[in-house]
């Protein structure tokens, strides 16, 4: 009988309730500077939801540090401000961060009273290597080329000044 | 000789400058957890909450909030204003529990936490709110009956 009457506050308390889900509760992203990544979260509840993002410069779990704009962070953010859904619905994002180095970002979901948050934590990169480009070099890797420039054109110097004392021999 | 010797030197410095760069490709891949075992953050919440009737300089009575965890991971949820300028409800207060063990925090500095729900598939937590108007100095004319504010719980994963 007491379960009976805990069973029915229970569905009383919550005759007028918001219900609202978000998977995955956390998405990590390793991705390059200046290419954009898209990634999609399964959304659970009813009606049109507003869907905002916002970002902090430090890793934190309270969202009152999540102040920030995409923009502040120079990263383009692309998702619809709204989406209408019925019990789950998918929502695409899409990022092109413009600066290499580690963001930290809350995609907050909601509607009514109800929000439900997915951290985002990008690792940015500097470049892409797609072949044999000078600029793309790493850093640690850029003195052997310097060196064996210098050495190419000491052989070639040589190799004239060889080639003028022979003539002149 | 000579010649021979830096030829030597430069292909090994040309060859390690461009191996060397092979070496440092880097493989990626975003690694999406299985679908039946993804972690949901899911949460019920009171669609309004009457605090009752609060006399100007007073604080009002403290009202129990239920919040349910539906999903099947451990949350956090944040209580916020969603207008921070609301000059009543800018006065509004939680607290976990009503021992003196918790103080009272204003929207955005309390948080309170759910573990993930067992068998039963939902977890129920309790928090309570109160409106607290003793700075409250604006003198009011008249009742202000039904005033209204949105709150937003707003959970995430921890």
């Amino acid at each position: 009988m007491f379960v009976l009457l805990l069973l029915l506050f229970s569905f009383i308390s919550f005759s007028n309730a918001i219900e609202l889900g978000v998977s995955p509760p956390e998405v990590n992203i390793s991705v390059f500077q200046g290419v954009k990544t898209c990634f999609n979260i399964s959304v659970f509840g009813n009606g049109i939801l507003k869907v905002k993002d916002v970002w902090s410069e430090n890793e934190s779990n309270l969202i009152v540090d999540y102040n920030s704009s995409s923009s502040d962070m120079r990263i383009d953010v692309y998702h619809d401000k709204e989406i209408k859904i019925n019990d789950k619905g998918v929502l695409d994002i899409c990022l092109k961060p413009n600066n290499n180095g580690n963001y930290y970002g809350l995609l907050v979901i909601s509607t009514g009273n109800a929000a439900v948050g997915v951290w985002i934590k990008i690792n940015v990169k500097s470049s892409i290597g797609t072949g044999f480009s000078v600029l793309e070099i790493e850093h640690s890797e850029k003195w052997l080329l310097g060196v064996s420039l210098i050495l190419i054109v000491l052989l070639i110097f040589l190799f004239l000044r060889l080639k003028t004392r022979r003539i002149i021999a | 000789m000579v010649l021979a010797v830096i030829f030597v030197f430069v292909g090994v410095f040309f060859l390690e400058s461009i191996t060397g760069y092979e070496e440092t490709s880097t493989f990626y891949v975003n690694v999406i957890p299985s679908s039946t075992i993804s972690p949901i953050v899911r949460i019920q919440v009171p669609d309004s909450i009457f605090l009752g009737n609060v006399t100007v300089g007073e604080m009002g009575d403290e009202i129990k909030v239920t919040v349910n965890n539906t999903g099947n991971t451990n949350i956090m949820i944040t209580p916020e204003l969603v207008d921070g300028n609301d000059e009543i409800m800018s006065n509004l207060f939680f607290r976990f529990r009503q021992t003196n063990l918790y103080n009272l925090s204003r929207a955005g500095d309390f948080s309170f936490d759910i573990s993930k729900p067992g068998t039963s598939g939902y977890r129920m937590e309790y928090f309570w709110a109160s409106l607290n108007l003793s700075s409250y100095n604006d003198a009011l004319s008249a009742p202000l009956l039904n005033h209204e504010a949105d709150v937003r719980f707003v959970a995430v994963a921890i």
